[in-house]
């Protein structure tokens, strides 16, 4: 398990905030997004108090189970856990890096899990501010 | 009326924060995961298909385990007005994987609401499960409505 196999980098531009958002479009017709919204209308993200349309959550949530997947395999699979909160907003434009066991873990259980080996999780912008952080585990 | 406030005036009439039940049911939703599925999703990550697609995994080839995350939006379709509010917190446990050609059933229930700084919350715990009835994935949402 190499430090460079437990990060992801990816550029968040507004043609992959719209990818992600067709995604549930595609598996279920009916609830094809409609346009508008503040995930790809700038005046209505602004609305709202953000600086522009805003990510999905879940879209780079997704890239820590991605990096999980290929260090751990079926034990990811088949014991995996993550539990990840979400600090700031990302937006059309943001670059993301997610970075799976780059530090410590920052909120340890009170009663850690001798059975399980925990992994601190950290999302980043192209400001390096964290943007949502948490941890993901397997079974040992 | 332009096509923005239309659907606003639609999802408006979902019931609000207010209305929400803690301790209600949500679903089931059942369909087929598909190889197409899959490797849509891994496109718009976008992050490489092949752990997934190329049988290392399991012969039939597998699910990403957050690719059904997004399953709260139906979930919640009819129950909730989700608003303009962001996620604060998700949660997975992955138990089994989901083969690619599994049926899955996926399905809820409000386990909290509450307010916090102003803005108001709800938690909905939903799960999927394979045509055996065997849990497959278990997850936790808390977004806020506003």
């Amino acid at each position: 398990m190499s430090g460079s196999n437990m990060i992801s980098e990816f550029e968040m531009t507004q043609g992959a905030i719209d990818a992600f958002g067709a995604l549930l479009g595609s598996r279920m017709p009916a609830l094809k997004r409609k346009p508008g919204g503040h995930h790809s209308d700038v005046e209505a993200a602004k609305s709202v108090g953000l600086r522009g349309p805003v990510a999905y959550s879940l879209h780079y949530y997704g890239h820590v189970s991605h990096i999980m997947t290929k260090a751990f395999g079926k034990r990811w699979l088949e014991s995996g856990e993550m539990s990840v909160a979400f600090i700031k907003p990302v937006c059309a434009g943001d670059s993301v890096v997610v970075k799976v066991g780059d530090r410590p873990v920052q909120r340890p259980a009170e009663t850690p899990r001798a059975d399980r080996q925990s992994l601190q999780v950290d999302v980043y912008n192209q400001l390096g501010e964290l943007v949502a952080a948490g941890e993901a585990s397997v079974s040992r | 009326m332009g096509s923005n406030a239309a659907a606003e005036s639609i999802a408006q009439s979902e019931p609000g924060w207010d209305q929400l039940k803690v301790g209600l049911h949500v679903g089931p939703l059942t369909y087929e995961v598909t190889r197409k599925m899959v490797s849509e999703f891994c496109a718009a990550m976008p992050f490489e298909a092949g752990p997934y697609l190329d049988g290392s995994l399991d012969a039939a080839g597998i699910m990403p385990p957050t690719m059904l995350a997004t399953d709260y939006i139906p979930l919640l379709k009819g129950h909730l007005h989700l608003g303009w509010g962001l996620m604060s917190r998700h949660s997975i446990r992955s138990l089994k994987p989901v083969r690619i050609g599994d049926t899955v059933t996926v399905s809820g229930v409000i386990s909290d609401k509450f307010e916090k700084k102003g803005r108001h919350y709800w938690t909905l715990d939903y799960s999927v499960s394979n045509a055996a009835g065997e849990r497959c994935l278990e997850s936790t949402i808390t977004c806020s409505v506003d």
